[in-house]
């Protein structure tokens, strides 16, 4: 079915193409536009190279390098099944091309098909020995196939085969981060940008793992370093969408999605950048709309399908409960379950204060009431935040509701009873690693910095890895450098 | 820390394949897979074998026979060989070979199978044939009908379906050899495939393709007659022949189309600069089920023409001179005019990609019948239905 809706792409790619003429000129146009359509694909004008190399692979019919370019130019433009066609050709010319072999594994990979990928970069790593790129392309077959040891051993063969070759470090970052294996992800990827500082790729991977570690400046910094490398490349965009998001800055990272998607309408992560904001904002429509407009672009990959679907049917879903609850949330028939499944709606676009105010308007029994104090706390209402909290701290022995409460005069400014509320919460429970950690930002902040650096070192020796342990370790690391 | 770790992980990795490839060389132990050959197509029950090279047969532990990474076979005592079945669909398989050293290291050897495309149609258990027959004048025989012919796969006979002679649209590639040896000809060339083209009927269709050692698309597929003839008479003589990359290149524009195709093809002389070998372009004739047409002329390796022509059911012209091609181009279109069509079901059941032999026979011993030699046994390969 896919071959036979790609092969109707290529004839659909030929149809404007008038092909007729005496031998001579034929011979003349097809070495101009060769010419013409790998110089557009060397510049990364992937998309203008399309016609030319489309008309000149139509006209000289046996070039290897007219099939070969054509292959490359419709995979920079994300359109996998056609590039596919082209490289059966290039490689039916010379099945021996090892980068063609390696493209070829690369087009059926990005469609979602590993099994159809695997032998063209078995082939290549016949032709050539630990050849990278094919070692590189076999680790991403494992991952599709969800054999990650495989894959990890593959992707580090490829580095030790070839340590200049980036991308094999930006898998093995890109697994790592999937594996949430935040600080391995940064070291390889750090490297990565070592080995070729302009390798863009793998500065926006970089920026991501920084963003997940809560390293905003760092995540920020990183992926404007990307787009100022590629200016044109809407994935940075997209990606600084995605660091600003998580930051919590909706208007900055709705303005980076947007101008990734004046790049190329269909950038898919920029849509569903743009589908989230729409959704926090109740705009059910033009969510749907940035979906189906990302969905509907031929150039989509496999992952990308799948996930775009699977967040469309979320936002699906949520309308349907949101009309149903919003219907009877409004009236004086809304029972606590509608308020509560209502708030948490809200909650879920972001919308925490009208959470907050609907789950105050009712009488709560305390599990709903520490929801109740998330949502004051998250809407920025710390004063009541802390009444709550400490009120149900004080009824109930349990350390994380000292924590939060400790969490809330914190942001009070009150680092004071911020500590104590930790050190009640270490002596309900002595291994609570947000009260050790937390106790040891109070103490900072309240300028005893030894004991501060005392109470790190503590954390940081029960929890040596994670998130946490990489911002104590910086910390650390200006508190006694 | 761990930047030094991962540069240690990379240094065993390295140093152990290394240590192991050593040993392997010191030991003159190697693998190697011999059947089924590198670039090959497998399908159904194939056998897979291997050569171990070692100091002492004894040496040799175990070859361990891996497709898509998983142990099919282990074989502990030479031939070191396993069959396995690679079902009904040609498949691109990775087919790994592994022997182990009883000190401990082992070798391996990969090769990569390659997918067949095959002209394929609907109805996959109909085969379909252009048949002609000629009497010993080298006349062609026409008002016959299906009581004068026999039809056999592998021996077996078969029952004819449907049979009429064919007057439905062609679709044709006409391949002109343009290399340089070809100019004293050119005049006599572009007018004989003037004509030839002028002899298509309205519905029929045609594409030109112009080769040295280059091959180019002069006109696609068309009906316009006077663009045809612009192609056809435009050619200029120079470089070297790669007509296998022509014959190539004509198989992939008429794939896909339905109905009757053929490639008319004129060359001079031996292939001498193709990226494809006779052996792979005479399994893609015997894929596609397309009529090949080709016109040698002056000194030319008849076998190969011969070879590619008959397996098709089409044939050779041999000419010593061009001014004889007007004659040899009018043959032909005659005999795209007196066709029969010829279907039936076959009684195959087993589809396990080998070449399935077709026999057309007629009840006259004074003729002869020209049909295509057979079809691979693959899914979807005989059928090719109108």
């Amino acid at each position: 079915m896919r071959r036979g809706a790609s092969s109707l792409l290529i004839g659909l790619l030929l149809a404007p193409v008038a092909i007729a003429g005496t031998a001579n000129q034929v011979r003349k146009d097809a070495f101009r536009l060769l010419n013409e359509g790998v110089a557009a694909y060397n510049r990364g004008a992937f998309r203008d190279a399309i016609p030319p190399l489309t008309q000149a692979a139509a006209l000289s019919l046996n070039s290897f390098r007219a099939h070969y370019f054509l292959g490359l130019a419709l995979a920079g433009d994300r359109r996998y099944a056609d590039a596919v066609e082209s490289y059966k050709i290039a490689l039916d010319l010379d099945p021996n091309h090892l980068q063609a072999n390696v493209a070829m594994g690369d087009a059926w990979l990005a469609q979602g098909d590993a099994d159809e990928g695997n032998p063209y970069y078995a082939r290549a790593l016949k032709l050539r020995a630990e050849y990278a790129p094919a070692l590189d392309g076999l680790g991403r077959v494992a991952q599709a196939q969800a054999d990650d040891d495989k894959a990890i051993a593959m992707f580090t063969r490829a580095i030790a085969s070839d340590k200049g070759y980036a991308q094999a470090y930006m898998d093995l970052g890109d697994l790592y981060l999937r594996q949430n294996r935040l600080d391995d992800a940064i070291k390889l990827l750090i490297e990565a940008v070592s080995v070729r500082p302009d390798y863009t790729p793998a500065l926006d991977r970089l920026a991501s793992a920084y963003a997940q570690l809560g390293f905003s400046n760092e995540a920020v910094a990183t992926i404007r370093k990307a787009i100022d490398l590629e200016p044109k490349n809407p994935e940075h965009r997209a990606t600084l969408g995605d660091v600003l998001m998580r930051m919590g800055v909706m208007a900055g990272a709705e303005a980076a999605f947007k101008e990734a998607i004046v790049i190329d309408p269909g950038q898919p992560r920029a849509r569903a950048g743009l589908a989230e904001i729409e959704r926090r904002r109740g705009a059910f429509d033009a969510a749907f709309a940035n979906l189906d407009t990302a969905l509907a672009d031929p150039r989509i990959d496999h992952r990308q399908k799948t996930a775009l679907t699977a967040q469309r049917a979320a936002i699906a879903a949520e309308l349907e409960r949101a009309s149903a609850l919003e219907s009877r949330g409004g009236s004086t028939e809304a029972t606590l379950a509608d308020r509560l499944a209502l708030a948490e709606l809200e909650a879920n676009r972001g919308h925490w204060d009208r959470a907050a105010d609907l789950l105050g308007a009712a009488s709560l029994a305390d599990a709903d009431r520490e929801l109740l104090a998330f949502y004051l706390f998250r809407a920025g209402r710390f004063r009541e935040a802390h009444a709550t909290y400490a009120d149900l701290a004080a009824a109930g022995k349990r350390a994380d509701l000292e924590v939060n409460d400790g969490a809330s005069l914190a942001r009070l400014g009150d680092d004071e009873q911020a500590k104590r509320a930790y050190e009640r919460a270490l002596a309900i429970d002595p291994d609570q690693p947000q009260a050790r950690l937390y106790r040891a930002n109070s103490l900072l902040r309240l300028g005893d910095n030894a004991a501060a650096a005392e109470a790190y070192r503590a954390f940081l020796a029960a929890h040596p890895s994670g998130d946490s342990a990489e911002q104590v370790k910086r910390v650390l690391a200006q508190l006694a450098p | 820390m761990r930047r030094f770790a991962l540069a240690c992980t990379l240094a065993a990795i390295a140093a152990s394949s290394a240590l192991a490839q050593d040993a392997a060389q010191r030991r003159g132990f190697s693998i190697h897979i011999v059947a089924p050959p590198e670039n090959d197509f497998v399908v159904g029950k194939t056998k897979i074998r291997a050569e171990v090279k070692a100091e002492d047969a004894a040496d040799v532990v175990r070859v361990e026979f891996l497709v898509k990474d998983k142990v099919v076979f282990i074989d502990r005592e030479a031939p070191y060989e396993c069959v396995f079945d690679f079902g009904e669909e040609s498949k691109a398989w990775v087919i790994r070979a592994v022997a182990y050293h009883r000190e401990g290291f082992s070798v391996s050897d990969v090769i990569v199978t390659r997918k067949i495309t095959i002209e394929s149609y609907e109805e996959v258990n109909r085969v379909i044939l252009w048949v002609t027959v000629t009497d010993r004048s080298d006349r062609l025989v026409g008002d016959l009908d299906r009581s004068n012919f026999r039809i056999f796969e592998d021996g077996a006979p078969q029952t004819i379906q449907e049979f009429t002679l064919e007057d439905r649209p062609i679709t044709m590639a006409i391949v002109l050899d343009s290399s340089g040896s070809m100019r004293d000809a050119m005049p006599d060339v572009h007018e004989a495939a003037a004509q030839f083209v002028g002899t298509l009927r309205e519905q029929d269709r045609a594409l030109v393709i112009d080769f040295d050692d280059k091959v180019f698309l002069l006109q696609e597929l068309t009906g316009d007659q006077a663009a045809l003839k612009e192609a056809v008479t435009s050619t200029e003589a120079l470089g070297s022949t790669a007509f296998y990359d022509a014959l190539h290149a004509a198989f992939r524009k008429l794939h896909g189309i339905e109905g009757r195709k053929a490639i008319v093809l004129l060359t001079d002389g031996d292939d001498t600069s193709s990226q494809f070998g006779f052996d792979r372009i005479l399994e893609e004739a015997k894929a596609q089920n397309v009529l090949i047409y080709a016109i040698g002329l002056g000194d030319v390796r008849k076998s190969v023409l011969k070879d590619f022509s008959e397996t098709t059911g089409g044939r050779a012209f041999f000419v010593s001179k061009a001014t004889e091609l007007g004659d040899v181009y009018q043959k032909i279109a005659e005999e795209l005019r007196r066709q029969y069509y010829i279907s039936y079901s076959t009684s195959n059941r087993t589809w396990d990609g080998r070449f399935i032999k077709l026999e057309v026979k007629s009840n006259n011993a004074d003729w002869t019948v020209r049909a295509r030699r057979g079809y691979f046994a693959v899914r979807g390969s005989p059928g090719t239905a109108k």
